[in-house]
């Protein structure tokens, strides 16, 4: 497979220090997802700037039955997979999602920066096989990128921008603080939170925004509102990624 | 072919703000734009001059 430009989940270890690292654009980003079946077949990318390098499956598929779906301890490797359970049905439910950014170190430039998605699939129960071609692949994205920024953006699957959010500030660069986005059903709300600590107790809101009806439909289409969500990450992986992400009913 | 949201990105990067949707006029980016930082004021003009920028 052949993605120039677009890295998504470079596999680089801190442990044995190969491999290399990169920055992560959004449209990078999503020019993977929307390029390749990044949910079903998902897409780490093994960069061996001294070799080839080349886009591999990793990681199993979480569902929503033990506290936290992946990269829970030591290891954090670059790579979430996780769906909902049926209790967390795309926007027909209310939904919460925790996980951190491990910001130690973030102003330094460039960093790779780190992403969290939020999509759907195309089925209305389970993983789906065709995600990359269907409407609401572009739903949320959060992420973190160079000197202490923050952002989190809405999108629908036409690629038109709904709402965004960012700010930059040192405070929230904490190691391993907690971040969380909130899905309101029926206000159709989302509301992104970061910790400027360590704790949940933490957490401040940065930003909120409630869709209209025909703003669900937009994004999911009437048939896709009680689909399964999905979540995945790209990003340096090691102590720097994306780690713990809890997936809960609220 | 960059957008609005872009042309704000590059110029509030150290600045805390919200953006719903992507006006394409003043009214609509004073209606929708909240800067939340009174230090580093963005304005639609600026904004539009670095999408045009950006565009080049």
């Amino acid at each position: 497979m052949n993605r120039q430009g677009g890295y998504i989940g470079i596999n680089r270890t801190t442990a044995s220090g190969t491999g290399g690292s990169g920055v992560f654009t959004m449209d990078a980003f999503y020019r993977a997802i929307l390029s390749e079946t990044w949910s079903t077949e998902f897409s780490v990318f093994n960069y061996n700037y001294m070799g080839s390098s080349k886009w591999s499956l990793q990681g199993t598929w979480g569902t929503n039955t033990s506290t936290v779906l992946a990269q829970s301890g030591a290891g954090y490797p670059t790579y979430v997979r996780a769906i909902s359970n049926t209790s967390q049905k795309g926007l027909d439910a209310s939904w919460t999602l925790d996980f951190q950014f491990n910001k130690t170190g973030l102003n330094s430039s460039p960093y790779p920066g780190q992403h969290l998605a939020i999509t759907k699939s195309d089925t209305s129960s389970g993983i789906g096989t065709n995600l990359s071609l269907v409407t609401g692949d572009k739903l949320i994205d959060l992420q973190a990128g160079n000197n202490y920024n923050m952002g989190i953006n809405i999108i629908d699957f036409t690629g038109s921008s709904m709402y965004n959010a960012s700010f930059s500030d040192s405070a929230f660069s904490v190691g391993g603080h907690p971040s969380r986005v909130t899905f309101d059903f029926p206000t159709a709300t989302f509301t992104w939170y970061v910790a400027n600590g360590t704790s949940t107790s933490n957490l401040v809101q940065k930003g909120q925004y409630t869709l209209s009806t025909s703003q669900q439909t937009a994004m999911l289409g009437t048939a896709g509102r009680d689909r399964d969500l999905h979540i995945g990450v790209a990003g340096r992986g090691g102590t720097d990624g994306v780690r713990n992400v809890v997936w809960a009913t609220t | 072919m960059a957008n609005i949201v872009d042309a704000i990105k590059e110029i509030g990067t150290s600045n805390s703000w919200e953006l719903i949707g992507e006006p394409a006029t003043e009214a609509e980016f004073n209606a929708n734009f909240k800067n939340h930082d009174s230090s580093n004021p963005i304005t639609w003009t600026e904004a539009k001059a670095k999408l045009d920028e950006l565009n080049e």
